[in-house]
This record gives structure tokens, C-alpha cells and sequence, in this order.
């Protein structure tokens, strides 16, 4: 009996290594060291093992970083918003009102994803350009009479392009969620006296919300990371989030220790986002434990 | 990586039993064709393959088919090119282990010192390179390529950073920065998203002094504060930053903006697309760069770094490198091969060096970027 | 009196398929009606139609005289207890009870008590409060009638409700089931595809085949006087004997012997039954005496029927014996005994009796 208790303990022990070494290989050491890093010296260029708080005064105490911080979690809310107004509807139809080639259509949604990035962002250059697509069709109608420029280099242009990028990323959650909404619980609830409309408030909703969360994590979180859209469709005003900030401290200023500090505030704040957004699923779905929950999905940033 | 170091391993074989370094210089007959002296010349210089892989980090237009190719053929090497974005791009990637993978380099007069002093790049034994002499001598003459008495850097090409403007948009021909803060250009300009950007203001400023160069890249923290705000007032004139040479042509050629600071390199190849690009050095000068070639102090396959730099230095290799760039090339000897308007862009660098401040790596740098990024970042 | 139910001529087609066929059926208010057949047969298609699920191709389905046939699920005055029960996970046990009244706005201080009434019925009252989730499948059962029954709905609509219960509780439910009817009165349109089922908890019974009722009638009807070999076959346990129709003598038909035909009477005839087309005589396992083939004819059973067979097989299954036979032409015949009753051994030639008034003539 003994021995089979301690057989069984091995067995666990050997079995639960390999994914505990994953993690603290891959996650947990990189992070020790971008931590122990934001509390080093820069001095002459060089990087001294000495512990200071330097970095995160400068951090807190210079407006440019919080102020990149806060205009990147803007965009991010905004990409967020339009990411969810696009991929809840249409995941819904995929989920409930199509019936005939639906793993068809949902590759369709999906396929952009395996488009190049640059060449999507590519695209939208010629589309909002002054000499662009859409420009030229506002003009050729006449609705306008010069060309735009607020299309393409700004926050606007940023804002789009995210939400091309990531509505997939919020759709894939949301879908698989609605999509695991036995149909006869809509049956049910019309059964009892509730319209659509009810039906989808009191049942459709409630029980979508651990993919909603998922899928808006997702979008907040990859947005608020992002470095190249800022970089190729970003202007005067739109050019900096705060990866392209960290960027530049790692690769440009070699400031490796303000750059881990800026890093490890951001992963802070992406740990804080997750919890929150656990939370809310945990609420949503009654008796605790949600189907999909966000941290089945979250990957670290 | 793993084949560079392979193949560092067999160099180094070779290397052992004869240098491939040359005691004395490969004579031609010159044609006055550059290609077809290149591949005369390269025969000699490489008799047998040398083999192997050379890595480069260099800037745009520094590794040109035109002249890497027929190296590659004849001696048996492949070249891996990285472009780098700016001077502080390249010393960060050295810094941060690239001087380990990565063999040769081509630093502007900024970034050289830079990585001399941080012992990032090696000596270069000038005896394996007997053209080394043929180099302008004002070119080799700068302070900037050397350190105790050794010298890092072969002189490869240098150039302004001139003001670019379409000719057809923009009338009167500009003769000063201040264009850039004229009301009938805004939203129509680009600059580069880098701290040359904040050196064109304080050269608009008048912050710079002719008799000592360095103040520029070490502006006291008053001066900073002028150039900050200036810099905040071209901010919403300002289109879209750049960050490579091809950003810049395909804002132009796409309309989205008329003028703007870049390299000579963009108006060659605007030109050569039948762009009417014009560029100009404003009254209040301008900054440049002189770029040589160094060593990486863990370079490998120092054999075909040697052949390499050795055909960097002749004149017809310097006469491919202007017809690709329009840079000035550091070999006066490649004039030979050019028309007689194109030779009138070559200029020597002890005249040139009067209208422009080359580049310097100050030693408030961390600070212009901060900088840099303050007037980039949101308000 | 009008039925409660009433469906006329109704017909589904899913494309180029027809579940339905043209049903026509009437329930009666507070009748236990039950949709019986195999899959495919087009029982559940029948009820998602009441329900409003689906919408009809063709025909009418009145409750309480009106036709409901175009109006949704929710305006419908029927309630369904689904076969995986469709519990809303997200909320309580009570919330889920509580759903149909709150969504018809019935009065907030009526849903309380009503809710508390209901689940004390399926005496679920100390599981308010809980998620279905936490619940046995036998309870979470009890709250999807729970659910439904709250709104005292006048036809209770259930699809395979104890399909995914074990037998033993399957057996307690289908009491509880029935006593729970009887004492409500609502009209229940029960659908499931067990036969047993429906003889035990029906009044009536509709066994479907194809898109069609094949019969309709009480259990005992079902049983007795099956229709057609399809339901002799479906219902209960029998045995199928091959037989050909005397044209001279319409109460004789002849079955195979080990020398050549047999001369057997019947005295029950399905419709359709004529000469010149595949015939089955059906006679119930139970109904069959098995005795020694010496044996003495029985005296006084003038209508006796007997026929030679073989024992092949003796299962013992507690109350009864069930011994495998097979008759001449190698029909398999299944007898039952009581263990008390004199054993044969395998292998044993026996006559096998029954009185006329047991065999049923049935065609295709």
C-alpha cells in the first residue's frame, strides 16, 4: 500500500517536471532577470551591477513614460471596443445561424491571421494614403475636395490596423464559447415565454461572457504590446507606444535597465489586467469555475 | 551562426599555412570599365575559393549586388548583410554580444569612436592591405578611426545629410532649414526618427559653432531645452518619421510629403526612378558622416575579411558603390572611371569637411534620445 | 369534447427528406399520450413541432382549438422538459425554476412561493440554491420538470426525459413520472423509444414508423391486437411464424411441418390480411405451452393449436425459463416456463400449444 503511495508520488513528481521546468525555464527565469536588471546602474554606457532605484524614479518621474504607458492603454481600449463590436456579431452568426460550410466560413475569419503582418499593414498604406484608394474614391464622389491626411499616419491609421490585426485573435474565444452553447438551451429559454431578444440577454450573453473576456484580453493586451504598427502607419503624434519605447531603451539607447523597468511596470500591469479579467469571468458564471476561462488562453507577455 | 563559425574553423586552417593577405598590391591594366575590371582584379585576388561566410551590419546601399556578387563568385564567400537602422542601432547590437557573430561593420564617424573605445572592433593590420594608401589621404587623416597609435577603420564612402525636396512642390529652391517651419509645407515633411533629427534643429538654432564641431553633440541642458521646444513646434508639421532609406522615397513618391532631411542616397535613387528629387545644404550647414569599414573584435574568416576590405579599397569597387549611392567615395581614383559629371560630386574631404560637421558621438547621447522620444511621444 | 391537442395532416420535410408524413392524432386534456418508435421514426420531429422548434411544412396543430402552427416557441402555451435536460448553467436551481415566470412577468412576490412549491414537488426543496452543475443526473432531471411544471402549462411536452438515467432510476422515475401527471392533470406528450416504457406509464400509446403512426391505441391494444407485423414485432416479445392464408377457410391458415404444412386456426386477423401475400402468425412467448411430444392432446381446448419442435437452448433468468426452440423449417421459437415446471433437456422433440384466441394474423 505504502509503496504504491510512493510509486504513485514519483510518478506525479517525474510527470509534473517537465511542464515545471518549462516554466521556470521560459517564464520564470527571464523574468527574475528582467527584474533584477531593472534595478542596475547605467553608468557611461556601461551596465554596473550596482542596485539602485534610479530607474523607476526616472521612470515615474519623467512624463514621457507614463504618458506613452496611458496613450498606449487608449489605444488599446479603443482596439479592444472595435475588436468586440466586429468579432461578437460575427461570431454569432457563424455560431448559430449558420449551418452549411461553417468550419469554411470561420477559416475565412481566421485566414487573415496567416497573412503577413507587414503586408497587411502594407495594404492599409495604400488604402488611406492622400493617393490612396479610399481618398480617391471620396474625392471622385465628391465628398471631399483634398485628400484626407488624418486616414493614414495617425492614431486613427494605428487604431485601424490593430483592429484588423487582433478581431480574430477576440473573435476565436467568443466563438468557441457560443459555439458550445448546447442549442437547446435556447430552445429552453424561448420554451419559457422568452423572445430572441430575451433569450439572448438572459442566456446567449451570460454564458459568452468567459469568451468576451477572453477574446478582449486578448486584443487590450497584444494591442497595448504592439511595435510595428505605431512604427509604419503611426505620424507625428502616433509614432510611440510603449514597446517601440522599450525598443528604443534596449536597442537604440542601450539602456537595458530603464528598458527592464519599463518592462517589468507593463508586465505588472498585464498581470493586474488578468486577474481583473478572471474576476469577472469567475462572476459571470455561477458556482465559480467558467467553461473557457481567459487564463486557458493568456499567454504571457 | 553555427556556419559562421564552421567556417571561421576552416579560414583559420588555411590561414596557417599561408596568409592570404598580400604583401604587394594586384595590378591591372584598366579598362575604364568597372565591372570588367572588378572581375580581372578578383581573379588575381582570389586565385583559389576562400570559402566560408562573412557577416556584415552595415547601412543601407553598402552591400550592393552590383559589387558584393562578383566577390562572392570569385572567392568562394557568402555575405550575410543586416542593415542597421542608425549609429546607436549598431552600437547597442555590438554591445549586446553582436560583435561575437557579426565580422565587419560600417560605423559612421559617431559610432566608430564608440565602439574603438568600448573594445568592441579590432586593429586593422595595414599590411594586408597595400591599397590602404590609395584612400583619400583626409580620410584616413581622421582622428575618429584611430586609438593608441592603431588604426580600426578603412575609409569607405562619406556624405552630407542634405535637405530633399521635390523640385516641382517646392519653389523657391530652399536655402535654409527654415522651410521646415513654413506653414505652406506642413504636414508635408519627413524626418528621420532619430536624434540627427535634433542636430538639424540646433544647426537651425544656431547652435552650432564652426570652430569646435563637438558642441553640437554635447549641447548644454539650456540648448537642449531650445532645441526640445523648436523640435515640438516641427512636430505637427512633420508627416511621418523615417527609419529607412525606402520609407523616405516611398513618401515621396507616394505624395505624402515634399521635402524633408535624408540621405544623398535617397535623391539617387528618387532620380533614378524619374522622381524630380533636389536636395540642398542649407545656409546653417548641415551634419555628415564619414563611414569606414571595421573589423569586429570577434571577427572570423579574417582571410576573406582581409580580401574583402582589400577590394573595398579600389577604384572601380568605389566607382560601383557612387553609381549605387552617389555617396562620395573614399578612393579619388575611382574619378577615373566616371564621366566627367559625375567626378564633379566627388569631393575631397579636407575641402568638404569646412561646410559640414561630421558626426560625433557625444556624451549626452542617453539624453537626446530621451529626448527625441519626449517630442515623439504623445502630449 | 374538443381535444387538447390536435394535430391534422402534419407533415416535415428537412430538404429532400420526410421526417413526417401527414400525422393526424388527437389528445385529450389530461390524457398520457406517448410518441413511441425508433430512431428516424419521426417521434421527436412530431414534438419540436408542438413545441414550435421547428415550423411544419404542411397541416395544422391546434391547442385548445387555436393554430399554433406559425406562432414561436414562446408564445406557445406548452412547456418541454428536454432530454439532456437544458438547465441553464449560469444560474441557481431556483433562478432556473423561476425563469418561465419571471419571463412572463408574473408578479415578483407570486414567483418566489410558487418556486419553492415547485421544486418541493420533485422534492428538490433543500437544493434551491445550488448550481445544476452540482446535482446528480436523476436531480438535475427533477429540476427540468420542476421548471417546466411551475408555469402549469397545459400540455407538458417531454422528449426522452429518463434517457440518460440508469435503469433503476429510470424504473423510480417513470412512477414518480405518472403519479406526478395524475395528480396535476396536465396532459403530457411523452416521446421515447422504449417500448417498455410506454406500456407502463401510457394511456395511450402512438408507435411511429417511417414519418407515419403505424398504430395508435391503448398499451393492451398494442399488445394484444398489433396492427401489423412491424408492431407485433416492436412491442413486447414474439414469436413470428411464417403462415400462408386457406383460401376455403378464412379461420385456418397452414404453417410449415416436419411432413409438409400444418393446418393451425386463428381467430384474431390485422386488417390487411389476404391471401397471396406474406403472412406472419404472431403467438407471445407466454402464451405457448410446451409439453412432451408424446403427450396427450389437451382435452376440452377445442380451438388448441400444436406443433412440433425442437429444444435447442434453456436460459434460466430467475422467475422464468426462457427455452429456445426451433420449428421445422428452423423458425426460432422462444417459450416461457416456470422453473417449476418439468425440465426438458436440449435436444428434445416437444409440441408446442396455444389456444386459437392467442395467435394474431398479421401481413407486413
Amino acid at each position: 500500500m505504502d509503496r504504491v503511495r510512493t510509486n504513485r508520488r514519483v510518478k506525479t513528481l517525474v510527470a509534473s517536471a517537465i511542464p515545471v521546468t518549462w516554466v521556470v525555464v521560459l517564464l520564470l527565469v527571464p523574468y527574475a532577470l528582467l527584474l533584477i536588471q531593472s534595478f542596475w546602474r547605467l553608468r557611461n554606457g556601461t551596465l554596473t551591477h550596482e542596485l539602485t532605484t534610479e530607474n523607476y524614479r526616472r521612470l515615474f518621474g519623467t512624463s514621457l513614460y507614463p504618458a506613452t504607458i496611458l496613450y498606449s492603454a487608449g489605444v488599446a481600449l479603443r482596439v479592444t471596443v472595435f475588436s468586440l463590436l466586429l468579432a461578437f456579431p460575427v461570431a454569432y452568426v457563424l455560431a448559430f445561424k449558420v449551418r452549411k460550410h461553417k468550419t469554411l466560413l470561420y477559416m475565412a475569419v481566421i485566414i487573415p491571421l496567416w497573412v503577413s503582418y507587414v503586408v497587411r499593414a502594407y495594404a492599409w498604406k495604400i488604402i488611406l494614403g492622400q493617393q490612396g484608394i479610399l481618398n480617391g474614391l471620396l474625392m471622385s464622389m465628391g465628398i471631399i475636395r483634398t485628400p484626407l491626411t488624418v486616414l493614414l499616419y495617425s492614431t486613427a491609421a494605428v487604431v485601424l490596423a490593430l483592429t484588423h490585426i487582433y478581431t480574430p485573435f477576440t473573435l476565436m474565444p467568443i466563438y468557441a464559447v457560443l459555439d458550445a452553447i448546447p442549442p437547446a438551451l435556447k430552445e429552453a429559454s424561448q420554451d419559457l415565454y422568452a423572445n430572441r431578444w430575451r433569450t439572448f440577454i438572459h442566456v446567449i450573453l451570460p454564458l459568452s461572457l468567459p469568451g468576451v473576456v477572453a477574446g478582449c484580453t486578448f486584443a487590450f493586451v497584444l494591442s497595448m504590446g504592439d511595435f510595428l504598427a505605431p512604427q509604419l502607419l503611426g505620424g507625428n503624434d502616433s509614432a510611440l507606444m510603449v514597446s517601440n519605447l522599450v525598443w528604443s531603451l534596449f536597442g537604440v539607447a542601450y539602456n537595458w535597465p530603464l528598458g527592464a523597468a519599463v518592462s517589468v511596470v507593463m508586465l505588472a500591469l498585464t498581470l493586474v489586467l488578468l486577474w481583473v479579467a478572471g474576476r469577472v469571468e469567475a462572476r459571470g458564471s455561477y458556482g465559480g469555475e467558467a467553461r473557457a476561462s481567459v487564463t486557458d488562453y493568456a499567454a504571457p507577455v | 551562426m553555427l556556419g559562421a563559425l564552421l567556417a571561421g574553423c576552416g579560414g583559420g586552417g588555411s590561414h596557417s599555412n599561408a596568409p592570404h593577405g598580400l604583401a604587394s598590391k594586384i595590378a591591372i591594366t584598366a579598362t575604364g570599365d568597372a565591372r570588367a575590371d572588378a572581375a580581372t582584379y578578383l581573379k588575381q585576388l582570389c586565385p583559389k575559393p576562400i570559402g566560408g561566410e562573412l557577416n556584415f551590419m552595415v547601412w543601407e546601399g553598402y552591400t550592393d549586388s552590383v559589387f558584393t556578387a562578383p566577390f562572392e563568385r570569385a572567392c568562394g564567400v557568402k555575405i550575410n548583410a543586416t542593415y542597421m537602422g542608425s549609429s546607436d542601432d549598431l552600437v547597442a547590437k555590438l554591445r549586446a554580444g553582436g560583435s561575437q557573430t557579426i565580422d565587419l561593420v560600417s560605423p559612421s564617424s559617431d559610432a566608430i569612436t564608440e565602439i574603438i573605445q568600448a573594445g568592441l572592433a579590432a586593429a586593422l593590420d595595414t599590411t594586408r592591405l597595400p591599397s590602404f594608401g590609395d584612400l583619400m589621404a583626409g580620410f584616413r587623416a581622421l582622428p575618429v578611426a584611430r586609438s593608441g597609435g592603431k588604426t580600426y577603420g578603412e575609409p569607405w564612402a562619406f556624405g552630407p545629410n542634405p535637405l530633399i525636396y521635390d523640385s516641382t512642390k517646392v519653389t523657391p529652391r530652399p536655402v535654409s532649414w527654415a522651410v521646415f517651419w513654413d506653414d505652406r509645407y506642413k504636414g508635408r515633411i519627413s524626418v528621420q526618427d532619430d536624434i540627427a533629427t535634433l542636430y538639424m534643429v540646433a544647426q537651425y538654432l544656431g547652435l552650432d559653432d564652426p570652430k569646435d564641431p563637438a558642441k553640437l553633440y554635447n549641447l548644454s541642458d539650456a540648448d537642449l531645452d531650445k532645441v526640445k521646444a523648436k523640435a515640438m513646434e516641427l512636430r505637427p508639421r512633420v508627416r511621418k518619421y523615417w527609419s529607412t532609406a525606402g520609407d523616405m522615397t516611398q513618401l515621396f513618391q507616394s505624395g505624402e510629403i515634399v521635402l524633408g532631411e535624408g540621405w544623398p542616397l535617397m535623391t539617387h535613387q528618387l532620380r533614378a526612378v524619374k522622381f524630380p528629387a533636389a536636395e540642398v545644404i542649407p545656409n546653417e550647414g548641415t551634419t555628415a558622416w564619414a563611414d569606414h569599414w571595421v573589423l569586429t573584435s570577434g571577427a572570423q574568416n579574417l582571410d576573406a575579411a582581409y580580401a574583402w576590405l582589400e577590394y573595398a579599397a579600389q577604384p572601380f569597387t568605389q566607382k560601383m558603390l557612387a553609381d549605387v549611392t552617389g555617396y562620395i567615395v573614399a578612393n579619388p581614383g575611382a574619378r577615373a572611371y566616371m564621366t566627367p559629371e559625375q567626378a564633379t560630386g566627388q569631393h575631397d574631404i579636407s575641402e568638404y569637411g569646412a561646410h559640414v560637421n561630421f558626426w560625433q558621438w557625444g556624451s549626452k547621447r542617453d539624453k537626446y534620445q530621451e529626448i527625441w522620444n519626449a517630442v515623439k511621444a504623445a502630449q | 369534447m374538443t381535444p387538447i391537442v390536435e394535430l391534422r395532416g402534419l407533415t416535415k420535410r428537412f430538404g429532400a427528406f420526410t421526417a413526417l408524413d401527414g400525422i393526424s392524432l388527437a389528445v385529450a386534456a389530461g390524457e398520457f399520450l406517448t410518441v413511441l418508435g425508433a430512431s428516424g421514426s419521426g417521434k421527436t420531429t412530431t414534438l419540436r413541432l408542438i413545441a414550435g422548434f421547428d415550423l411544419a411544412t404542411e397541416g395544422r396543430i391546434l391547442i385548445e382549438g387555436a393554430d399554433v402552427a406559425a406562432l414561436p416557441p414562446f408564445k406557445r402555451p406548452v412547456n418541454t422538459v428536454f432530454q439532456q435536460y437544458a438547465l441553464f448553467p449560469h444560474m441557481s436551481v431556483r433562478d432556473n425554476v423561476g425563469y418561465g415566470l419571471r419571463m412572463q412577468r408574473v408578479p415578483h412576490r407570486e414567483i418566489g412561493p410558487r418556486v419553492t412549491e415547485a421544486l418541493e414537488m420533485v422534492q428538490l426543496g433543500p437544493f434551491a440554491e445550488r448550481a445544476p452543475r452540482q446535482l446528480s443526473g436523476g436531480q438535475q432531471q427533477r429540476v427540468a420538470l420542476a421548471r417546466a411544471i411551475v408555469n402549469r402549462p397545459r400540455v407538458l411536452l417531454l422528449d426522452e426525459p429518463l434517457g440518460a438515467l440508469d435503469l433503476k432510476l429510470r424504473r423510480a422515475m417513470q412512477l414518480e413520472l405518472k403519479d406526478l401527471q395524475s395528480k396535476l392533470g396536465i396532459t403530457f406528450i411523452y416521446v421515447t423509444h422504449d417500448q417498455e416504457e410506454a406500456l407502463t406509464m401510457s394511456d395511450r400509446v402512438a408507435l411511429m414508423r417511417g414519418g407515419r403512426i403505424e398504430q395508435l391505441g391503448a398499451p393492451r391494444d398494442l399488445y394484444d391486437r398489433p396492427r401489423s407485423r412491424y408492431v407485433a414485432d416492436f412491442i413486447g416479445e414474439t414469436n413470428l411464424l411464417p403462415a400462408v392464408a386457406n383460401d376455403r377457410d378464412p379461420g385456418m391458415v397452414t404453417v410449415a411441418g416436419p411432413a409438409g404444412p400444418i393446418p393451425v386456426r386463428v381467430e384474431v386477423r390485422a386488417d390487411g390480411v389476404r391471401a397471396g401475400i406474406p403472412l406472419w402468425l404472431s403467438v407471445r412467448p407466454e402464451s405457448l405451452s410446451v409439453v412432451a411430444a408424446a403427450a396427450p392432446a389437451a382435452s376440452g381446448d377445442g380451438a388448441g393449436n400444436s406443433l412440433p419442435a425442437t429444444v435447442r437452448e434453456i436460459v434460466y433468468a430467475g422467475s422464468v425459463v426462457k427455452l429456445h426452440l426451433a420449428l421445422a423449417d428452423g423458425t426460432t421459437i422462444v417459450a416461457l416456463r416456470s422453473p417449476s415446471d418439468p425440465p426438458f433437456a436440449s435436444g428434445s422433440s416437444v409440441q408446442l400449444r396455444w389456444p386459437a384466441s392467442q395467435g394474431v394474423l398479421v401481413a407486413d
